[in-house]
């Protein structure tokens, strides 16, 4: 049945925020998930989750939760 | 030619060049490493922004400055409050280790001049979490000698603010906080012509920190070729001392022998 199916969809999806914007994201995505993703070099970027900023090492096992606000930094040009 | 005798200290770091320059404001990537290259600086101020997720990306800042060349030093600009700060110089620090780190805090957007109280705050929670902290602050004495008592690494007094260009607004000044401070000085904000730099470092300064001086200027990377040798004059003729004023004409030819 279709609305079981939504509901098999929905359970296996993440709803966080990643600099701001709204992604889903399928249940279980790691730190390592969203850099892979984002094709940055996981050495020119930082990570947050809530107040808590993530050790580089950690990034592939720091798994995600729905509502969690990630912010992703890197350094730019600046005076 | 810059001296390799003359070297400075801030914290732990010993650097040689004098010229301290940011990365911002330039037209592209490669003006950024061609201006960086001329103006010969060691340290480069960078800033801490998120990335940009769904446009596609050119080179990175640490592809065209490559932080095992240049001493990256992040700052905290756009910081509002000391906890920001802090915030700011973690994520950094994650990112690649860095400890010497500048501090700024606005205090006021129109202005741009920074927060003396939550400038002050933020330098006491950074130095007790281990960072180096060189502090942009106002050319109040008062101000700089209470951040050297917090435990700043090095004073960076404005010459005017931020992006305006207008040169060092009050000599006197600086002059006081150069005498009262055991930690370097480096004027930062407000240099707009290689006469700034050259006059900052002719007080005393041990540095110079600049951003749109170059890569606002018309020719950037002559600019900052230019600002190069500023620095390097303004400091060689602060070390030979320069020859008193005087109220009366001294005559440079001897009297004695002139034909009647």
């Amino acid at each position: 049945m279709i609305g079981a199916n939504i509901y098999a969809i929905t359970a296996c999806m993440l709803q966080l925020t990643i600099n701001g914007e709204t992604r889903h994201l399928p249940a279980g995505s790691t730190v390592a998930d969203i850099i892979r993703d984002a094709r940055i070099d996981v050495r020119e970027v930082a990570i947050m989750v809530g107040e808590r900023i993530i050790a580089r090492s950690a990034y592939g096992v720091t798994v995600l939760h729905s509502g969690d606000a990630v912010e992703m930094v890197s350094f730019i040009g600046g005076g | 030619m810059q001296n390799a005798q003359d070297m400075w200290h801030v914290g732990r770091h010993r650097f040689t060049s004098r010229l301290l320059v940011g990365t911002g404001k330039y037209a592209d990537m490669a003006q950024t490493k061609t201006a960086t290259k001329a103006s010969g600086a060691q340290i480069v101020t960078v800033a801490l922004r998120r990335v940009n997720l769904d446009a596609s990306r050119g080179p990175s800042l640490q592809e065209t400055l490559d932080p095992k060349i240049y001493t990256y030093l992040p700052n905290t600009a756009g910081c509002a409050t000391a906890k920001e700060a802090l915030r700011t110089l973690l994520l950094a620090r994650e990112l690649g280790g860095w400890n010497l780190v500048k501090l700024e805090v606005i205090g006021d957007a129109q202005t741009l001049y920074p927060d003396a109280h939550e400038t002050l705050e933020a330098t006491h929670m950074l130095v007790k979490e281990g960072f180096e902290v060189m502090v942009y602050t106002t050319d109040d004495p008062l101000n700089a000698r209470q951040l050297e008592e917090a435990g700043a690494a090095a004073i960076m007094p404005l010459a005017s603010p931020i992006g305006s260009g207008r040169g060092i607004l009050n000599p006197h000044n600086i002059r006081t906080i150069i005498a009262q401070s055991r930690v370097p000085v480096l004027v930062d904000a407000g240099i707009g012509t290689a006469s700034d730099a050259c006059t900052a470092m002719e007080m005393g300064c041990t540095g110079v920190l600049m951003n749109s001086a170059i890569a606002c200027a018309k020719n950037p990377v002559l600019m900052a070729t230019a600002m190069k040798h500023a620095v390097i004059a303004g400091r060689e003729a602060y070390l030979a001392g320069r020859m008193p004023m005087r109220e009366a004409a001294s005559p440079s030819s001897p009297m004695m022998g002139k034909i009647a």
